[in-house]
This record gives C-alpha cells, sequence and structure tokens, in this order.
C-alpha cells in the first residue's frame, strides 16, 4: 500500500475535504457517486484521497473521462462530441500536430517530443489491445487542457487484467497488473512478436521529463510522479471499466 | 546503406506503421554487403515512440548486429525511447 504519510500523495478526509473546501459528508458523497475515490489502509481503516484526483475533480476533461470509464451501461455518445475517436487514425493527427500547435512556444520541442510520445503510446496500447474485442463503445476518450498542462486519455476496453491473463493465468489482480505491466515486458499479443514496451516507455517519459502520470483500471490506481522511480499502486473503492490515463505535462 | 528516418515521416509512432515502415526497406537490406555499415539517422524527426522504434530497429540488429549505427540521436523521445528497449527489452544499440 501507499505510504500514507506522504501527504503529496494522499491526504485523509479531513484534510481532503478542506483542499476542496468542502464537509466531510460531502466528499464522501462525492466518492460513492463515483466522482472520486478513496483508499483505505486497513480493511475498516481510515480513508485517504489521492492529491492529484483532489486536484483534478473540478476539472472538466477529468470528470468527463469518470463517466466514460463508469462501469454498467455505457455514456450517451452525443454528450462526448469532440472529444471520442473511434478511429485510430483520427485521433494519432490530433495527438500529434495538434499538441505541437498548442504547446510550440510554451514549453521546449524536447518536451513537446516527450508529451506527445507517451500520449500516443497510451492512446495505440487502448486501440491495439482492444481490437476486436470491444465490450461496447469503440475507440477512445481524449481531453488536451493546454493551460492546466495535462492530458486525459480513457477507453471502455477489456482493461489491463482480461487482457493480459490471457499469457499471464497466474495474475489475479488489477493491482498485481499494473505493477506487472509498468515494470515487465509483456504483450497480449506476443503471438505476432509484439513486444510491449508502451506502458514502460509512458512511465520513463514521466519520471525523466513530465510532471505525473495516474493510470487507473478494474479497481486499481497506480501513480507516477517526475523523477521517482517508485510506482504508487492502490486498490481504490470505485472500479471503472478499461483504462483511464491522465497525463500531467 | 544510410536510412533516413526522416523520409517515413516527421512523427514515428504505432507499432503497424513502424513493420509497415522496415517490410518498405526490407529488399533494400538485400543489397548490403557483409563488411557494410548500416547507419540509421534520426535527424529532423520530431517525436517517435518506442513501438515504432522497435519494428524498424528490432530486426535490423538481428540481422546486422554490430554492423547497425544509430546517428543524431539528438531528440529526447528518441533518447527515451531507445532507453526503454534498452532497460525492458536488453536491447543495446550502437549510437554514434
Amino acid at each position: 500500500m501507499t505510504h500514507i504519510s506522504d501527504k503529496n500523495l494522499l491526504l485523509p478526509i479531513g484534510e481532503a475535504a478542506s483542499l476542496l473546501g468542502v464537509h466531510a459528508a460531502t466528499l464522501r458523497r462525492m466518492e460513492n457517486r463515483g466522482l472520486i475515490d478513496s483508499v483505505r489502509n486497513s480493511t475498516r481503516g481510515k480513508r485517504y484521497f489521492f492529491k492529484a484526483d483532489l486536484l483534478n475533480i473540478k476539472h472538466d476533461g477529468y470528470k468527463m473521462a469518470k463517466k466514460w470509464v463508469q462501469t454498467g451501461k455505457p455514456p450517451a455518445l452525443k454528450k462526448f462530441e469532440g472529444y471520442y475517436y473511434s478511429d485510430e487514425s483520427l485521433i494519432n493527427g490530433e495527438v500529434t500536430i495538434r499538441i505541437r500547435e498548442l504547446l510550440s512556444g510554451l514549453m521546449s520541442d524536447d518536451h513537446i517530443s516527450v508529451v506527445i510520445s507517451a500520449a500516443i503510446e497510451l492512446v495505440n496500447n487502448a486501440f491495439y489491445h482492444n481490437q476486436g474485442q470491444w465490450p461496447d463503445i469503440v475507440g477512445v476518450f481524449y481531453f488536451f487542457d493546454r493551460a492546466g498542462q495535462r492530458l486525459i486519455i480513457a477507453d471502455r476496453g477489456v482493461g489491463l487484467l482480461k487482457n493480459l491473463r490471457s499469457v499471464r493465468p497466474d495474475i489475479s489482480t488489477h493491482t498485481e497488473v499494473l505493477r506487472v505491466a509498468f515494470t515487465e515486458q509483456i504483450s497480449s499479443r506476443p503471438v505476432e512478436g509484439h513486444r510491449g514496451y508502451g506502458l514502460k516507455h509512458a512511465r520513463a517519459c514521466i519520471v525523466s521529463e513530465l510532471k505525473r502520470l495516474v493510470f487507473q483500471t478494474g479497481n486499481a490506481r497506480l501513480e507516477v510522479r517526475a523523477k521517482d522511480e517508485n510506482l504508487y499502486i492502490d486498490e481504490v473503492s470505485n472500479p471503472i471499466q478499461g483504462c483511464l490515463a491522465i497525463i500531467e505535462f | 546503406m544510410n536510412i533516413e528516418l526522416i523520409k517515413f515521416g516527421a512523427d514515428l509512432h504505432g507499432r503497424p506503421a513502424g513493420k509497415d515502415a522496415f517490410d518498405s526497406i526490407a529488399l533494400r537490406l538485400r543489397t548490403v554487403a557483409p563488411e557494410d555499415r548500416v547507419i540509421v539517422d534520426f535527424k529532423d524527426v520530431r517525436s517517435f515512440s518506442t513501438s515504432w522504434l522497435d519494428e524498424m530497429l528490432t530486426p535490423l540488429q538481428e540481422i546486422f548486429g554490430d554492423r547497425l549505427l544509430l546517428i543524431h540521436v539528438t531528440n529526447l523521445s528518441a533518447k527515451l525511447s531507445l532507453q526503454t528497449l534498452r532497460k525492458i527489452g536488453g536491447k543495446e544499440f550502437i549510437v554514434e
């Protein structure tokens, strides 16, 4: 379990509510509605909230992304017009050319190249590993926030656990699959010679150059931070369908 | 033999695109003499991802080994991609 004492990572409910400017009861209700996740340090222990999520919760893109990956009935597509990409070719241009247009002059070309590289790997991962087995909506949700220096990629795919259990049936939990996917060379399509580097590369981009990656699948959440080789992986209160990634750059 | 990556595009991403890029030069590779080097030039490409580079460079290394040389590797996304290939996949490329 993630270090509870790291206040840059986790806050107890009182401090979390204070950061948001709400009562603790309101924060609990928000959690029950799936707007934010918590983690407990034991079965009936104290509840803690992730600081990165608290800072994101009022963000439009974050709210939309959480709705996108809700379990059960898929969301209505018309509410996501402009942010939904059914085809990989449509989003690749958006990620490479538009990110460069929007960030040119704000940061170095090298920094921009790494933002693009990390984002594209996550997008490609979503399409590649869900090919032919999308449970409902085919494609990804993509939100780019220039001023807030973050981008969000979400899919309603089968999720990492189901994908990687096809090649590693010994993996049984979402937290474990996150650890494996971000550290080991692994792919759900090894027969074609696919060598599975995408998530490792995204991690390297964050650690070396960018600010933070939050990645969720099932009931597990992972956080990677700049200049920090640790993976902060926790089981959280609200499971999602597919995968959700937030890159802060 | 020189392979200029900019001739495949300014942004090189995606496993299928990388595989297609390698397939497109496969015939030319047969003309490389046993003593010749294969030089892959990274100049002017603006962003890379590990997947694309893996599809292009891994088979080149399998065929040419130490005769494969990468040059003008200054782009940070290229460096990070090669670092991932090295750390996770154990692939060491000769970089000038």
